[in-house]
């Protein structure tokens, strides 16, 4: 809750605060928007300051989580337009494009969207063969093969087949 | 140095892989354990841990041995478990000696915050007392219990003062434990209750923060039907109800209500003007297989999907609803049905489906149908016929009325051919279709499959190829007013999921 503003609660609502980018560029939101973020909510509870300066987070990233706290904090949209905004936003993003936005929504602490992208990045991941996952990450397997045998060997049971036929 | 920071994920922080990981099964975290050394130990240490038995091939020694080891992991190197739940095949003698032990371990973590025991198999009388440690999980935020017991008289102590999801399916609870453990939760946001036994009468009213509650009392099951829910919930936004005769909701408002489930439930026309006075966000109002009602009366200015399913008996209906956008109705007859004028594009979806009873009186059938299309002319009809043409064998008078167009017209059922033509007579006399379509719910192997492709080729002949011979002209009326046909399969241009063969676009002459 805002109740500090010393202007009173009817400018308080229109407030805006310009959050600029670790490569220099700014965006005006509002501080309705802004507020869904945890982390900037404290901030702006803490200084009278109207920018902030996010060290770590590009302005393409920061550009995309702007645009899904405004949407959320639309109180004209409907909870299924909100949440079919949620699915669009996701599908069809890069898997680097996903890893920026789930570090910037874990520092910014935007739990729902930090949710949505990480489910996201593990529909990826489902149902994929440990050589698929390595392949498309890059991952480098630094394993001997005995060790990774020996592995597979401690935990036998997560290595067989046998598939969930219904739930 | 770690060789493969460079990769496109391990580079993560550890929280956030965690994170990741939580969305996959407890054997997929575990399989990731060999991409690489620094994988080594991420999924193995996931906050959350979930054991199926399935999976383990009915080796219960394995099954065993692994949440053993696993839980034991935990313990030892002090890892947090946030979420545990453990899917057991049933609950007999040996699962609950390997709970009493698993659950007391579970419970030693301060931040627990989802705990969800099930069962594959259940239906069996025997039932699992919860140990009351389980009560006393402060951080609980999600409680998913199936078949305990949890009439300990009295629990010492319910600390649940986060729980916000509570759902008991198949337990044996006494009222008044129930009534301790809602008045120790005040935060619950969603509360389902599926067969319970103990319980003649259900209160919510005490959850101030209510947004969902389900009921299902899964009939046969439990010798006391006779139950009834009382709910007085300010908050709540969706209701479902299924078989249960008695909801109490005598004079409660309910403000924010905007989705209402109702299957297998008593209710009387008194129910309706109720739901019309009382529940002003209601925008989706299903009602199934409801009883005890021979009219009623609804008016809404927020509904926008009504849906009117599993009607048995003839009723008659009055609903103003300008708002709405689609109506559903599926019935074993043709009934009585007003709608007040409406002023924007609504659809209705029309299901009737009838076994061929002995005394049935077709003519009189297709006269309802008639009265109910013309009741929804305002509306985009879509009408699906699944009771097969035998019983119109006997037609010989079809009814004389003036057709009304529809939108789209889908058979389903078994149609003999040698029927079909007097079937379409009459009913291309009530309405006529823009679209017709087949849609059966059956498969090659059951025998329905010739009369399927009969019907085919019937529509093909009559629609396509003969319509302008004279003799057929003669016997099928309606094919005068038939100015063009073109037809559609599944699978080139038009996709309309499976199930669906065909479809016939029919252009009708304008008639006055």
């Amino acid at each position: 809750m805002v109740t500090t503003d010393e202007k009173g609660p009817l400018t308080a609502k229109k407030k805006s605060v310009i959050i600029r980018s670790c490569d220099g560029d700014e965006f005006l939101v509002s501080e309705s928007a802004a507020v869904l973020s945890t982390s900037l909510k404290k901030i702006l509870e803490e200084k009278e300051d109207r920018l902030i300066h996010l060290s770590d987070i590009d302005n393409k990233t920061l550009a995309m989580v702007i645009a899904y706290l405004s949407t959320h904090a639309d109180d004209g949209l409907s909870d299924d337009l909100k949440r079919s905004f949620d699915q669009e936003f996701v599908s069809g993003k890069e898997f680097d494009v996903l890893k920026y936005l789930v570090l910037a929504t874990d520092t910014l602490q935007v739990t729902c969207l930090c949710y949505t992208v990480a489910k996201k990045m593990a529909d990826i991941m489902k149902n994929k063969l440990v050589e698929w996952v390595r392949r498309e990450f890059d991952i480098q397997n630094d394993y001997t093969p005995e060790a990774e045998a020996e592995i597979r060997r401690l935990d036998a049971w997560a290595w067989d087949d046998r598939q969930l036929e219904d739930d | 140095m770690v060789p493969n920071s460079m990769d496109r994920i391990s580079n993560l922080p550890q929280p956030i892989l965690h994170h990741i990981l939580s969305f996959l099964s407890q054997k997929e975290a575990i399989q990731t354990c060999v991409l690489s050394k620094s994988w080594r130990y991420i999924g193995s240490t996931r906050p959350n841990v979930e054991f199926i038995q399935y999976y383990f091939n009915g080796i219960e020694q394995k099954f065993m041995s692994v949440v053993n080891k696993t839980l034991q992991g935990y313990h030892d190197q002090k890892l947090c478990i946030q979420e545990f739940r453990v899917k057991m095949l049933e609950l007999d003698s040996k699962s609950i000696s390997l709970l009493e032990k698993w659950i007391p371990m579970v419970m030693l973590n301060k931040g627990l915050k989802t705990f969800d025991l099930s069962f594959f198999h259940s239906r069996t009388s025997v039932y699992f007392d919860l140990p009351s440690v389980v009560f006393e999980a402060e951080s609980l935020l999600n409680l998913n219990l199936d078949r305990c017991k949890l009439n300990r008289n009295p629990i010492d102590k319910v600390l649940f003062k986060h729980l916000q999801t509570l759902c008991l399916r198949e337990i044996y609870i006494t009222e008044e434990t129930l009534e301790k453990i809602l008045s120790s939760c005040p935060l619950i946001e969603n509360f389902s209750v599926f067969g319970c036994e103990g319980l003649r009468t259900i209160k919510v009213n005490k959850l101030r923060n209510l947004n969902y509650f389900a009921f299902d009392h899964i009939y046969g099951l439990y010798k006391n039907n006779d139950i009834s829910i009382e709910i007085d919930a300010p908050t709540i936004k969706t209701i479902r109800i299924v078989t249960c005769p008695n909801w109490l909701h005598h004079h409660i408002h309910f403000p924010h209500l905007s989705c209402l489930f109702l299957d297998t439930v008593r209710l009387s026309s008194k129910s309706f003007d109720f739901f019309s006075c009382n529940l002003p966000s209601l925008e989706k109002f299903t009602v199934v297989n409801c009883y005890g009602f021979e009219e009623f009366h609804l008016s809404s200015r927020s509904i926008k999907h009504l849906s009117l399913l599993g009607i048995w008996e003839p009723i008659k209906a009055t609903i103003d609803a300008p708002n709405i956008l689609v109506f559903t109705y599926e019935a074993y007859i043709s009934t009585s049905i007003c709608f007040a004028i409406t002023s924007r594009e609504w659809k209705s979806d029309i299901t009737l489906s009838n076994s061929a009873d002995s005394d049935y009186n077709a003519a009189s059938w297709f006269h309802k149908l008639s009265e109910l299309l013309k009741s929804l002319s305002q509306s985009v009809i879509s009408l699906k016929l699944t009771q097969g043409s035998r019983i119109f064998r006997q037609i010989e008078d079809p009814p004389d009325i003036k057709p009304l167009v529809i939108e789209h017209l889908s058979l389903a059922g078994n149609y003999s051919s040698s029927s079909f033509k007097a079937f379409l007579n009459c009913l291309f006399r009530v309405c006529r279709p823009r679209n017709i379509s087949q849609c059966w719910y059956l498969d090659a192997h059951n025998g329905w499959k010739r009369e399927e492709d009969k019907i085919i080729e019937f529509f093909v002949e009559i629609l396509l190829i003969k319509r302008y011979r004279r003799g057929l002209r003669h016997y099928m009326i309606w094919l005068q007013d038939l100015e063009e046909v073109s037809m559609d399969e599944n699978g080139q241009e038009w996709h309309p999921g499976e199930g669906i063969k065909f479809r016939f676009r029919l252009k009708w002459r304008e008639f006055s």
